[in-house]
């Protein structure tokens, strides 16, 4: 099969500068070489492409937008996006790993880490010596984080943390976990090594999506911990949702991927494939479907790019980044599902991409921030009045 | 160590090939990359400089697409970059290497390397007429480099059916690099931020000496696309039959066991 060809309707990559373009190329290319060949086996077993952490790395991928003194690429949003956009193209398993590690592990110890925490961890993660991962979903507070039962007690100079935490994505492979709990000042964030006593991470098993990501169930048993294991700039319930909008930022523009995949696999077939006597593309209705998706994923590129825009100028706000999460992961949730049924029987082999990306879908479609949760903060913003509950 | 290593953008291999009815490329269709071959000699280069703290410049003669290139090579590793802002449509095989002479005769470099062909036009003759043009050294096909000896280094080249040949090239030289020599690194993201805050020169042809493009003494007529060849021959018959014949064929007429 010939190289994949974004679609690129509106020729956005006139947008890009010289650098922009060699970065996407870059990561494109390490999809199309280094994930592409290996991932339907890691699906089929159920297993995180753990050599990939090492090449992710050495290109600089996680963390990739923070500051070069830490041992990073110093992306700016925009770039940063792309980066994701071409990762989540390979799989969203892997495009998950790089999400949590660099928003979710290494942006909360440098927002709300002393100089200390960010010199001892940025470095080490940013060269994927130390992955990590994030804890704040609970198995009884998911949509509702306020609700967490996990708390972290003082007790002189340590903490003692309690508590469950669920759906943990590089959970059992983490060597650090940032978790957040309930305490006396409200929630707080910590930095805690996965091998203390009391600190269990279980393989959350019979998963259908995401099938070549790390998904965890963490349990917190009297695990102590220092004074200085906890993040001091971190405070109440606005620090992990911080986390989550650089998260979904990243999300927002790797749904662009996906479809990209799912699209290009799809176009191809129909030119290819010959039902009475012709090209499906030649049908009108596999042309009504091609129009639908190249128009939707055109859609969502203008928007990933004018987010990326504003996100550059400090002035990203939350319920933007929700519309865009929202509407990139529902279009590229439909899009893998149209190409399937373009793909007709062949779409339900794993010979095929569609397939893949279509289950993967449904857990990006419900994880950081579900779909509706996305809706009632774009409601909340346009109306003033939360419906939240 | 100083090594120069010659770029060049070529037309993307994906891209779309049309004529017009002159037998030009239809210019609107068509996308650059860098030449694949230069990037095994990029990829050498830095090799080599980081064995002994040694500085490589990139260098590609042609019109702005040939900046792309320049960056992917600054962001690999390389110290600097040179880009001789020309047409290299008014230029011949020898007219490029003139200008490419012209840029790094100064440079005082021990070695020049450039990828042993082209992907578009594949002439492999601006390496050979580089080291012509510079007085220096030229061994082509190379597959293999060692550490420097006494201003000399041992390379291995290619033969053809496969064999290798091991021969000494005194410094300086020009190497011609063949395809597998290396696995060229990818650029990390680090390494293409940094890329843009080093040195890219950019010379006009006046600025080095020429009063307009050195003439052409091969002129490109223009190009054709060959016709279909024959539609695949379909073998008739049960599995046995079909495979008996499918292995006659490829034993008697096409040669290829």
């Amino acid at each position: 099969m010939s190289e994949f060809e974004a679609l690129d309707f509106y020729l956005m990559d006139e947008l890009l500068s010289d650098e922009q373009r060699l970065i996407r190329d870059t990561v494109r290319q390490f999809v199309t070489e280094k994930c592409l060949p290996i991932i339907e086996e890691h699906q089929a077993a159920g297993t995180f492409p753990t050599d990939l952490i090492g090449p992710v790395a050495e290109l600089g991928m996680l963390g990739a937008n923070l500051p070069e003194e830490y041992g990073c690429a110093g992306l700016e949003s925009s770039t940063y996006g792309i980066m994701m956009q071409e990762l989540e193209r390979g799989d969203s398993g892997l495009r998950s790993f790089v999400s949590v590690q660099g928003a979710l592990c290494m942006y909360p110890i440098f927002e709300f880490g002393s100089e200390e925490q960010r010199r001892e961890w940025l470095p080490r993660m940013a060269s994927g010596e130390v992955i990590g991962c994030f804890g704040l979903t609970e198995p009884d507070a998911g949509s509702d984080p306020g609700a967490m039962r996990t708390t972290a007690v003082k007790d002189g100079d340590d903490w003692i943390i309690n508590g469950v935490k669920m759906w943990i994505t590089n959970g059992t492979m983490a060597k650090i976990a940032i978790i957040w709990a309930q305490t006396d000042d409200g929630i707080r964030g910590f930095v805690v090594p996965t091998d203390l006593p009391g600190f269990q991470a279980i393989e959350v098993k019979g998963k259908y999506s995401l099938r070549a990501s790390d998904t965890a169930e963490l349990v917190l048993e009297d695990v102590c911990v220092p004074g200085d294991a906890l993040l001091p700039k971190s405070g109440g319930l606005r620090s992990p949702l911080m986390c989550l909008n650089q998260a979904r930022y990243g999300i927002a523009w790797g749904g662009i991927g996906a479809a990209q995949a799912c699209f290009d696999e799809a176009l191809r077939y129909a030119k290819a494939r010959i039902t009475f006597g012709k090209p499906v593309a030649q049908t009108q209705l596999v042309q009504e479907l091609l129009t639908e998706i190249a128009s939707e994923i055109t859609k969502a590129q203008t928007l990933c790019w004018r987010l990326g825009e504003l996100k550059d100028a400090g002035r990203a706000r939350p319920e933007q980044i929700s519309m865009a999460k929202r509407n990139n992961i529902e279009m590229a949730r439909n899009t893998a599902r149209r190409c399937r049924e373009i793909l007709g029987g062949n779409g339900i082999l794993d010979e095929y991409q569609a397939f893949r990306h279509m289950v993967n879908l449904e857990s990006v479609y419900t994880y950081e921030g579900t779909h509706q949760i996305h809706t009632l903060i774009v409601g909340n913003a346009l109306t003033g009045l939360p419906a939240f509950g | 160590m100083r090594i120069a290593v010659c770029m060049k953008a070529v037309v993307d291999s994906q891209a779309r090939i049309e004529l017009d009815g002159d037998g030009n490329l239809r210019q609107d269709q068509l996308r650059f990359e860098v030449n694949e071959y230069d990037l095994y000699a990029v990829e050498e280069a830095i090799r080599l400089a980081e064995s002994d703290e040694g500085h490589v410049t990139v260098i590609s003669a042609g019109t702005a697409d040939a900046v792309q290139g320049l960056r992917k090579g600054l962001a690999m590793g390389a110290a600097d970059a040179i880009h001789v802002d020309c047409d290299p449509d008014d230029l011949d095989a020898s007219g490029v290497a003139a200008v490419l002479a012209a840029a790094l005769h100064d440079g005082g470099y021990d070695l020049v390397l450039a990828g042993v062909e082209s992907d578009d036009l594949g002439g492999s003759q601006v390496g050979v007429l580089l080291a012509e043009a510079l007085g220096y050294a030229s061994t082509t096909l190379v597959v293999g480099t060692n550490e420097p000896v006494d201003g000399a280094m041992q390379v291995r080249r290619e033969l053809e059916g496969g064999e290798h040949a091991n021969v000494q090239v005194q410094f300086p030289a020009v190497l011609t690099i063949q395809s597998g020599i290396n696995e060229p690194r990818y650029p990390s993201l680090k390494g293409i931020m940094a890329a843009k805050r080093k040195d890219l020169a950019v010379k006009g042809l006046a600025d080095l000496g020429f009063d307009g493009a050195p003439a052409r003494r091969v002129e490109s007529l223009g190009l054709t696309i060959p016709p279909p060849r024959e539609l695949a021959r379909m073998l008739e018959g049960g599995a046995e039959e079909t495979a008996a014949e499918l292995v006659r064929i490829l034993r008697e007429e096409e040669k290829a066991l």
